[in-house]
């Protein structure tokens, strides 16, 4: 029978609730409230020889020591396996689960979590500790139980996950080193034979994964404000903002008030990644202000903002643009610009 | 968005994409004499007016040319 310590904190320890976040790391042999359904379900292979239950505020104060106490019990109590949670999206209770899962993997024994995939524990967890998918909130206690004892009992039996046990573990995207008979020349030459025969194959490289955007309704452009936004590093002559020309830090606005047309003499482009003779000598090629202006003095364009909004998409990592874009819009929103012309090298 | 390289607005999900001119000038064409570069680049910034008055469910491209 694998021995399993399992950590819980001090609401479904049956403590209390968040009156009782500062209660301390203690240790009860057996299991206790979610621990009791799921040591029915794993009885045949498994068995909980302890429970921790640790106040989720004293789990974030000293992390090294819980995880240092918690390394001790499991000793203490000689455990094959730590199991936390399930933790669903509740915060801190997911930070505390990771701390477990890394006092597991201190003690070189395997670690099962449960979560839900938007707690911030899920980032926090080490490699190679399997996260069980679980709903957001103790409403699928039930069933989030479920798919946590079916892992342990193939764990104990030290079988390998079915596809839909491997399913319900949530996905890390995290790079493995594995031994292949062959080497990745013959095994690239497979996959393209297989590809070019129309059979399927299994590629080793995930493609990253990018978060859609609903598409914004359409809007009525004559009736509307628009702004001018450009990854494309035109900024005012000398770069008073030290703009980087690739591995942009930051996004950056400048007035375009009372001008029709962005002009050589005062603009230049100080991207890093294309030759900038052309938008050095007729800027409008980058940021088509000349041609707006015209359609907004044709009322074709309700009105234009006062600033145009600028960055350097050269190298510049997917995450730090979004967070531009999130910075960009809410300034848009507040100067109440409902459509905007992005432009890009 | 206007973009030279269609294909990665595209990956990234860019709902409304217009193709631009080249890389190095997206809105202009540095060849033709100024009022035909004009011209071209009325015709882009047009269909971009087009493309936000148009609604969309996935990624749609409006062409300029």
């Amino acid at each position: 029978m694998m021995r399993i310590i399992h950590y819980l904190n001090q609401f479904f320890g049956g403590i209390g609730g968040e009156d009782q976040a500062e209660y301390p790391l203690t240790v009860t042999p057996g299991p206790l409230g979610p621990g009791r359904l799921l040591a029915d379900k794993i009885s045949d292979t498994a068995t909980i020889v302890a429970t921790i239950v640790c106040g989720d505020n004293t789990a974030q104060y000293s992390p090294e020591h819980i995880k240092a106490e918690i390394a001790g019990l499991i000793e203490q109590y000689a455990a094959d396996a730590l199991v936390a949670g399930p933790a669903f999206s509740s915060g801190r209770y997911g930070l505390a689960c990771a701390e477990a899962a890394e006092a597991a993997q201190f003690e070189e024994i395997k670690a099962v979590v449960g979560m839900h995939p938007d707690n911030p524990g899920v980032n926090l967890c080490p490699a190679d500790v399997l996260i069980v998918e679980s709903g957001a909130s103790a409403v699928d206690m039930m069933a989030s139980v479920m798919r946590v004892s079916a892992v342990l009992n193939r764990l104990a039996k030290n079988e390998a996950l079915s596809p839909d046990e491997l399913k319900s573990c949530i996905k890390r995207d995290i790079r493995v080193n594995v031994f292949s008979a062959e080497n990745g020349a013959q095994r690239a030459v497979d996959m393209l034979l297989a590809k070019i025969h129309g059979k399927s194959y299994v590629s080793e490289q995930l493609s990253p994964h990018f978060p859609r955007v609903d598409p914004a309704p359409p809007i009525e452009v004559p009736l509307s404000k628009i702004a001018l936004v450009s990854t494309g590093g035109l900024v005012p002559k000398g770069n008073p903002d030290r703009l980087e020309s690739s591995d942009a830090t930051k996004w950056v606005s400048y007035s375009i008030a009372g001008r029709a047309s962005l002009n050589p003499e005062d603009f230049e482009c100080i991207h890093g990644g294309i030759d900038v003779t052309h938008i050095n000598n007729y800027p409008n090629r980058l940021i088509p202000l000349d041609i707006c202006s015209e359609f907004r003095a044709k009322g074709l364009i309700g009105a234009l903002d006062d600033e145009y909004y600028v960055t350097v998409g050269n190298l510049t990592p997917v995450a730090r643009c979004e967070q531009f874009a999130i910075e960009i819009t809410a300034k848009l929103r507040e100067k109440s610009v409902t459509g905007v012309i992005l432009t890009s090298s | 968005m206007i973009s030279a390289i269609p294909p990665v607005p595209e990956m990234m999900g860019v709902p409304r994409i217009i193709p631009g001119s080249s890389i190095t000038c997206v809105m202009g064409n540095p060849d033709f004499p100024v009022s035909q570069e004009k011209a071209l680049r009325r015709r882009i910034v047009s269909k971009a007016l087009e493309a936000l008055e148009t609604r969309v469910k996935e990624t749609t491209y409006f062409q300029a040319a």
